[in-house]
């Protein structure tokens, strides 16, 4: 009784399966990757070419850095300082995450808590977190807890607030749904809410990649004397361009990867997403 | 119609909304496997009557009886096909027709789920994401969820409206066929198209409002099987349309009410 409209109903050509996605853009992925090659081997060469043309102090040059690199591989400077604050690094994104998704979940559904929660939050997150930092040293001492602490302060707002509004933006026609259903509270949190909050706490978690990562950083500046932000501020101070450049560019390097893991965990669990 | 004790007796109803009143007094029964259709005028308090039988919505006065038992809350036994589809956007196709049956913790539902989208001739979509759809393929999943709970009374909530006309006809035959086929099923359809009123119901019930009250209510004898064209050509067609149109007008404008 339906074939006959079935052509034009279904979208796309009516195959079975998941349909193919349009590329996000018109490039073929090995010009893409060949574009993003280059862009980064014109950097590197301008700044070898100017780099060396100049007082290395300035600016010194990717060979140089590379060489630096080694070195400081090879003294054991970069991967202790690199372990002192990968570590710092991940039990602070653990805990802020892990706080961020459990208050914000629990403030999205229930409106009690979330207004209670509402003003000590917004003033802590418009704070610049930076601000804190030398209470936190007050409070916890020059050591990895402070560290540790600023951390998990920068990670922690983006996810809880991501979180919270990705569980009140529940469409209302589905919670009907779920009620009408029959749906108790806890089967709505794995059929509705948890799912329609994911691409939500995507965000938070994209957020906080970069913030854990300032956190760190800065953090070493003020407090410890470890970690690569400790590195960055000694080999400077000693005119050491090139050991400065280091830890920074292994940062840098730690970002990216982290962003694309992200996105490729994204696309692995928010496949229904109609974004394209 | 059938004379025998009403499947679903909705008895002096009145529903307020944050403070609003929105139904005021409804009285109305539904035989079993009879097919009703509320039309009524935007605002008028139609949808609101709907999640009201379904248990969505508790009643300010009044009762929903089901069987003779009062409706408290949301029950298997009645299933809702949505205006806007209500598909969930992370399940497939399968997975949103199988969402009754697993919140209701039933099991050995594969084969009942095959057939369910074979006749709603889904099985070539199951695998699919809901955007991956057309409007008149969502809400054939909508219906099929439904169906997959073996509803005693099936609402359908403007269904066909977010659909385009081609399909909405389609749809429309397929959920009186299906319904013919279920003799035990009764079934409630909001609408503002008194065409499809005319199309669909044994009986149609006109609400005007706010707040929302019975304008008229007119029993449909045009013989089944109907198409869009044999209701058009029978005799009573023109007389039945005049009627509810009136009474529709008469809902959106006050000072014909007491009329």
């Amino acid at each position: 009784m339906t074939t006959a409209t079935e052509k034009t109903e279904a979208t796309g050509n009516g195959s079975p399966g998941r349909p193919r996605k349009p590329p996000r853009s018109g490039l073929s992925p090995a010009t893409r990757w060949s574009l993003r090659l280059a862009s980064v081997l014109a950097i590197a060469v301008a700044w070898e070419l100017y780099g060396s043309a100049i007082n290395p102090v300035l600016l010194s040059s990717p060979t140089a850095i590379i060489g630096a690199f080694f070195e400081m591989i090879a003294d054991g400077t970069l991967t202790k300082a690199m372990s002192e604050s990968f570590v710092v690094l991940g039990v602070g994104s653990l805990i802020g995450v892990t706080a961020g998704l459990v208050i914000g979940l629990a403030a999205g559904r229930n409106q009690v808590f979330a207004t209670l929660i509402e003003l000590p939050l917004n003033a802590l997150y418009a704070t610049p977190t930076v601000a804190l930092i030398p209470v936190i040293v007050v409070w916890f001492g020059f050591g990895p807890t402070a560290k540790t602490v600023v951390v998990t302060l920068f990670v922690l707002f983006p996810v809880l607030i991501n979180t919270m509004r990705g569980v009140q933006e529940v469409d209302r026609e589905l919670v009907e749904v779920a009620r009408s259903f029959c749906s108790g509270e806890r089967r709505m949190w794995f059929d509705l809410i948890l799912p329609s909050a994911l691409p939500y706490v995507v965000t938070g978690l994209r957020l906080a990649i970069g913030r854990a990562l300032i956190g760190v950083i800065v953090a070493e500046f003020f407090t410890a004397f470890s970690g690569l932000g400790y590195l960055i501020v000694t080999n400077a101070n000693s005119f050491q361009t090139d050991r400065t450049f280091v830890p920074i560019l292994v940062i840098a390097a730690l970002g990216v990867l982290l962003t694309a893991l992200l996105e490729l965990i994204e696309r692995r669990v928010v496949r229904w997403s109609a974004r394209d | 119609m059938n004379e025998t004790t009403p499947k679903v007796v909705v008895d002096h109803l009145s529903v307020s909304l944050g403070g609003n009143h929105i139904l005021d007094g409804i009285d109305l029964s539904v035989a079993e496997h009879e097919f009703v259709c509320i039309i009524g005028t935007s605002g008028g308090g139609k949808t609101t009557l709907l999640r009201t039988v379904a248990g969505l919505l508790p009643p300010a006065g009044g009762s929903v009886r089901l069987d003779g038992e009062t409706v408290v809350g949301p029950t298997p036994r009645i299933s809702m096909v949505f205006q806007h589809f209500g598909l969930f956007p992370w399940k497939t196709v399968r997975s949103n027709v199988e969402y009754g049956l697993r919140v209701q913790g039933r099991s050995g539902y594969t084969e009942r789920v095959d057939e369910l989208l074979e006749i709603m001739n889904l099985t070539h979509a199951q695998h699919r994401y809901p955007h991956q759809l057309s409007g008149g393929m969502k809400q054939r999943v909508g219906i099929a969820r439904a169906l997959s709970m073996e509803p005693e009374l099936l609402l359908l909530d403007e269904p066909f409206s977010a659909v385009d006309a081609i399909t909405r006809e389609v749809l429309q035959n397929e959920v009186l066929q299906l319904w013919e086929r279920n003799e035990q099923m009764s079934a409630m359809l909001i609408t503002h198209d008194v065409d499809e009123a005319l199309l669909m119901a044994d009986r149609i019930v006109v609400i005007a409002g706010p707040p929302g009250r019975i304008a008229l209510e007119v029993p449909v004898s045009i013989p089944r099987p109907r198409t869009a064209r044999s209701v058009r050509s029978h005799e009573s067609y023109p007389d039945l349309r005049e009627k509810l149109w009136d009474a529709l007008q008469g809902g959106s404008d006050r000072t014909l009410e007491s009329a």
